[in-house]
This record gives structure tokens, C-alpha cells and sequence, in this order.
């Protein structure tokens, strides 16, 4: 865990005081600008410029020229990639803020930065979007964003959005959004990876505990809850990771508090894959303050799909992957806050592009 | 901050508020989370629209360990009759990081506007779109060997509010409904969303019953509990989950009570919760 004691932490911070930040620097950051004072710093304020003043441009400072970003909607390879997808957000989104809520970081070797954003959006969309036409509504959405930070430039990026919640909003349904998502072609190399990953997470013996990552006590209860909850799928034993009052953000609009409501969240959600299998794929672990802590999981989900709503019927047994993260905020050993985001249109779109795919193969056999 | 909120509604000041939002700061209303001054603003805005400046009928205010909690009956100028207003306000004495406010709309849905030549017997609010939330269903049931929230166990309390409490929260999450009997004076009151005059406890237990006949498979939870002991006064957020049995749909409502206590039992009880908001939030 990181011991840093005075590293920035924006949860009480007005924005004049994220742009300009007055104390010592917390971390050496060779190789990047000096203005910043530590990795947190440098990610809020390198966003604001981006997004925000719509700088978009200094991509071409921030990023490194190869910088794979991995969504589950998607995947950029370089700089260009990564600019056009700015522009195009933007542009459907001109109003759109983006809230650094908080940053949970690791400094890995070599120098490497590690940092997990939790980003907060208003946003009204006024252009045309992957979402289908403009709307005029406006909507709130949540956003994690996983960088991986080498002197001054994000070497590589995976980016989870709650767009299920967004689309509600904008007074979209789902399923539609996702069938129409599934008519835009996707890259050989995203269908690749998708492939990859799922054949990746189906290998794992999920029965057996998951070496932590990390070594500490923290790390150890993070690996035990996913391996527990989402893998064991023992849900009685929701007491033993979160406080009685604990508060969770699920995609979509999964809203619980407390450990009845919490369970009634996991199971809605694994009847839609009961074989699902998890690997953590990155953890950092942060002070938020003396008593708590603040813990950024990333993960990837696979199983196969068991639809409970059926217009999604004809999906039944498609091969459903996840790229997710989580926040989770810790006081004496237990989960206060959880934050989980992954985008649900896009493993919609997904399961559509891959069933038609399917369907056009039996159409040739059948020919 | 009290004032920042009072003056918002007795003196249209806007600015001093909004200087106290960070971006980050949650605002509810209406079953409506409006992030920052941003979305904030037009809420107020509504509210200033609709029914005018208003005059400060009365005001209560309490402050727990980490929440205060601010009543305010007030007298919108447009308006006949006062409305009641609840805030649970999270702050750091500079910033407001989330408010919980609960506006009693079904008081507004039964007022009257002054000016009749707007030939408008009632009141409707102008409510923003409802969060659009999936409440997932769950096991209601009260098992011995699960957890549930209890006032004692999630806020530090002196022994005998702690059982005091303790016993209230059976009415709600378990329906010990004799508590009515021991747990309340004999001159008891309470105000209920609805109406911004004490009435007898009767009014509370009418109310129980209500939910019970409206939603089926109940399941109440606590969210914060905030004492305050130079008041004797507890704050409590809640909700109550259930089925609405006429639409069969899954519902949550938010509810914030504020409890008095004398000498281990209940003297008064504000009760409010957002009727329409539901009503909007699940198309009921």
C-alpha cells in the first residue's frame, strides 16, 4: 500500500484548488513535467486539460504515440485512435464535465505509475452519439479510467463506463442501444482480444483461492471477496465483507445499501451468468484517510449468458466477457462504499455482434 | 450553511449556496441526484418559480457527528398553505458534499395557489426526471443468522436512546406495532408527509398500515442514524423497499424521520418522505 501522507486527495477539494495546487511534491515522477507534485495531480489536471478546456490536442503530450486503450466496446491502438475518440464524445457531449472524484494509484517498477481514476460526468447529448441520435437529455455517469502512467505519458489505458445508466437517462432503452451498437463493425484486433481475454478468465479454477497480487492484509480481503462473491458465489457470506449500512453502485442503476439489498444485487446479477469466473487483474490500494482505505480492483468476468429478459432470449448460451472495475472504500476491515463500473450496451452489443456472426456462419453451412 | 439554505428560499440568494457546492457534491430531491451547483441550480430554480419567494413559518435544526439535519416549514408566497422541507446535510463547515433534502409533495399537491385566477385548485409540482434505479428484489425475510441494521449498531448512542431506537426500529423493520403503545408519551405527536400539523400518534400507525396494504414483501433499511444529544433529537434516513402490489413493481421509498425523545420515549416525530417522486421514479 502506498504510505504516502500528504499525496492529493480531491474528495473536499473546489476545483480552483485541483488546478492549482499548493503543496510539496509527494513522489519523484521522473521524467514528467515539475509542475506536478505527485500522480494524482498529474491525472486530474492532465484530464481538465483535455476533456474540460477541450484541449484535445495535448493528447499528443499526454499519451504515448502506441497506447493501447482496451473498453469493452472497443479498442485504440495509438495516439490517433485516442484523439478521434475525444473528438467524437465531445462532440456529442459538448457540455460534458468530467469530476475527478478520486485517483487510487500504485507506483509499479521501472518507474511506472499505475492510476485508477473514478470520474464523475454531467453531459447532454447534443450531437449524434454511438448511442444513435441526439437525444437533448442530459445525464449523469460514472467512469473508471486505468492508466498506465511512464514519464509524463499514459503508456496504456482501460477505460469501463457505465453507459447503461447514461442511455436510461437520455431516455433510451438498452437493448435497443445495444442492438444498434452491434451494427457498427468492430476491429479484427478488438474481436481478438475480447477472444483472448474470455479464453484467459474460462482457464482459472475458480473453487480454489486466487494468489493475491499484492502482499497485506487489504489485498488479501479484496481477493477474498471477489473470489468469494463472484466466483464461490456464496452469498451469505456478505456480512463478512461489508458494514451493515455499506453503500453500492452497480451499472444501470443498481442502487443498494445495506447487506439485503446487496445481496439482492449479486444474485439479479449472476442468474444472468451463473458460470461466471473472475480474474483480478490489477490492484492499488490507497490511504483515504487515518481510518479508511480506499481499494481499485480491475477485473475480467466470463461465463455464458442466461438471459432473464426475453428480448435476449435468442442470446442464451453466447459467450458473456466483462472488463470491470471497482472502488472500494474500507474502514475496519469492512466495505463502506463499493463503486463497480463496467458498461453493460456494450456486452449487449457484444452478445448481438457475436450471435449474428454465428447466424451468418449456420446461414452459409446450411447454403 | 443553515442559513446559506434558508436564504436560498426566503431571499432567492442563489450565489452563497452554490459557492458552497463542490462539483463533486450530491444534491437529492425529488428521488433526483443533481450533481453540483450545476444541476443543482435548476431545482432551486423550479422551486423559486413555481411557488415564489417564501416566508420562514419555523425552523429546526440538529447536528449529528458527521450530519446535520435542518426543518423548515415554510410559507411560499404563491401559496395558501406552508410546505415542509427536511435536509440532511454532509459537510466540512466550507463545502457541502451531499444533501439529502425531502420535499413534502403531496402537501404540495393539496395546497392552493393565492392567486385563483390561475383557476388551479391544486398544486402540481414540477419534478425532475427520478434517478432511473433498478431495486433489485431480495430475500425480505428476518433470518436469525443474517445482519440487519439496527439504530445501536451503526451510531454510537447513550444506552437508553440506544433501546429506545432500537425499539422504534422494530415498528418499521420487523412490524412491532404495540410500540406505538410503549414507546410514545400519551401527548405524543407526529407530522407526516402531508400535512405540516402535529396530529396524534394514531396518524403513524394509519400511516404503517397504509404501506402495508400498498406494498407487500417490505424490507426496510437504514441508512445513517445521527444523534444529537443537547436536543435529544435522531435523525434517521431510511428506506422502505416492497413490491406495489397494483403494478406489481419493485419500489424504494426514501424516508427521513427526525425523533425527540424525553426520558426514554418519543415525544415527537417528523416523518417525510416524497409521494410524488415515487409515484414519477416507478410510474406508479
Amino acid at each position: 500500500m502506498n504510505k504516502h501522507n500528504n499525496m492529493t486527495q480531491p474528495y473536499w477539494l473546489p476545483l480552483a484548488n485541483v488546478l492549482n495546487p499548493q503543496g510539496n511534491k509527494q513522489q519523484l515522477l521522473i521524467g514528467f513535467d515539475d509542475e506536478f507534485v505527485d500522480i494524482v495531480d498529474y491525472i486530474l489536471r492532465i484530464t481538465h486539460r483535455i476533456w474540460e478546456q477541450k484541449n484535445i490536442g495535448l493528447c499528443y503530450r499526454y499519451y504515448a504515440d502506441l497506447c493501447p486503450v482496451f473498453t469493452l466496446g472497443a479498442y485504440g491502438e495509438n495516439i490517433e485512435d485516442v484523439i478521434q475518440g475525444t473528438l467524437k464524445t465531445i462532440a456529442a457531449f459538448p457540455d460534458r464535465s468530467l469530476i475527478g472524484e478520486n485517483v487510487v494509484f500504485s507506483e509499479e517498477a521501472n518507474e511506472h505509475y499505475y492510476s485508477s481514476h473514478l470520474i464523475s460526468s454531467v453531459m447532454t447529448n447534443t450531437g449524434n452519439s454511438e448511442f444513435g441520435p441526439a437525444t437533448h437529455k442530459t445525464g449523469r455517469v460514472t467512469t473508471i479510467a486505468d492508466c498506465v502512467c511512464f514519464e509524463n505519458k499514459i503508456v496504456k489505458e482501460w477505460l469501463v463506463r457505465d453507459n447503461g445508466f447514461l442511455v436510461k437517462q437520455l431516455g433510451l432503452n438498452i437493448i435497443n442501444v445495444a442492438k444498434y451498437m452491434a451494427q457498427i463493425p468492430s476491429n479484427d484486433k478488438h474481436t481478438l482480444w475480447l477472444e483472448e481475454e474470455f479464453n484467459r478468465v474460462r482457464a482459472i479454477d475458480h473453487r480454489v483461492a486466487s494468489t493475491p497480487i499484492l502482499t497485506g492484509e487489504l489485498a488479501a480481503f479484496a481477493h477474498n471477496w471477489l473470489d468469494t462473491l463472484f466466483n464461490q458465489k456464496q452469498f451469505a457470506k456478505v456480512h463478512e465483507f461489508y458494514n451493515l449500512t455499506a453503500t453500492q453502485q452497480w451499472p444501470s442503476g443498481r442502487m443498494a445499501t445495506g447487506l439485503a439489498q446487496i445481496n439482492g444485487v449479486f444474485i439479479q446479477f449472476f442468474a444472468n451468468c451463473p458460470d461466471a469466473k473472475l480474474t483480478v487483474d490489477h490492484l492499488a490500494i490507497t490511504p483515504f484517510n487515518e481510518t479508511t482505505t480506499d481499494v481499485a480492483i480491475r477485473w475480467s468476468l466470463a461465463g455464458h449468458f442466461n438471459p432473464q429478459n426475453n428480448e435476449l432470449k435468442a442470446l442464451k448460451q453466447q459467450p458473456y466477457f466483462i472488463l470491470g472495475a471497482s472502488h472500494l472504500r474500507i474502514k475496519n476491515k469492512k466495505i463502506i462504499e463499493e463503486i463497480t463500473v463496467f458498461d453493460e450496451v456494450a456486452l449487449y452489443a457484444n452478445l448481438f455482434k457475436a450471435h449474428a456472426l454465428i447466424s451468418e456462419a449456420q446461414l452459409e453451412e446450411n447454403a | 450553511m443553515i442559513n446559506a439554505i434558508i436564504d436560498l428560499y426566503t431571499k432567492a440568494d442563489i450565489e452563497t449556496l452554490s459557492g458552497k457546492l463542490l462539483r463533486s457534491s450530491r444534491w437529492q430531491q425529488h428521488h433526483f441526484t443533481a450533481m453540483g451547483a450545476l444541476q443543482a441550480q435548476p431545482l432551486w430554480l423550479s422551486f423559486l418559480a413555481q411557488y415564489g419567494v417564501s416566508e420562514l413559518v419555523s425552523q429546526a435544526h440538529s447536528k449529528g457527528a458527521e450530519r446535520e439535519t435542518l426543518q423548515l416549514v415554510l410559507q411560499p408566497k404563491k401559496l395558501k398553505s406552508p410546505v415542509h422541507l427536511t435536509f440532511v446535510i454532509k459537510h466540512n463547515g466550507t463545502f457541502i458534499k451531499t444533501i439529502k433534502c425531502i420535499v413534502d409533495t403531496l402537501s404540495l399537491a393539496n395546497n392552493e395557489y393565492v392567486n385563483t385566477t390561475l383557476n388551479n385548485n391544486s398544486v402540481i409540482p414540477k419534478l425532475p426526471k427520478s434517478d432511473p434505479i433498478i431495486v433489485s428484489d431480495l430475500d425480505n425475510q428476518l433470518h436469525p443468522t443474517t445482519f440487519h441494521a439496527t439504530p445501536s449498531a451503526i451510531c454510537e448512542l447513550p444506552s437508553h436512546i440506544a433501546r429506545t431506537l432500537d425499539n422504534w426500529w422494530q415498528i418499521w423493520q420487523t412490524n412491532n406495532l404495540a410500540h406505538f403503545n410503549s414507546l410514545y408519551t400519551p401527548s405524543a405527536t407526529a407530522i407526516l408527509a402531508g400535512n405540516t400539523e402535529p396530529q396524534p400518534i394514531s396518524a403513524l400507525l394509519d400511516c404503517h398500515l397504509n404501506f402495508t396494504q400498498s406494498l407487500s414483501r417490505r424490507y426496510a433499511q437504514l441508512e445513517t442514524v445521527e444523534y444529537d444529544s443537547a436536543k435529544n433529537q435522531a435523525t434517521v434516513c431510511w428506506t422502505l423497499d416492497g413490491s406495489f402490489n397494483a403494478k406489481n413493481v419493485r419500489v424504494r421509498q426514501q424516508i427521513i424521520t427526525v425523533i425527540t425523545i424525553n426520558d426514554k420515549l418519543i415525544t415527537d416525530e417528523v416523518m417525510q418522505f416524497d409521494t410524488l417522486a415515487l409515484s414519477q421514479q416507478f410510474a406508479l
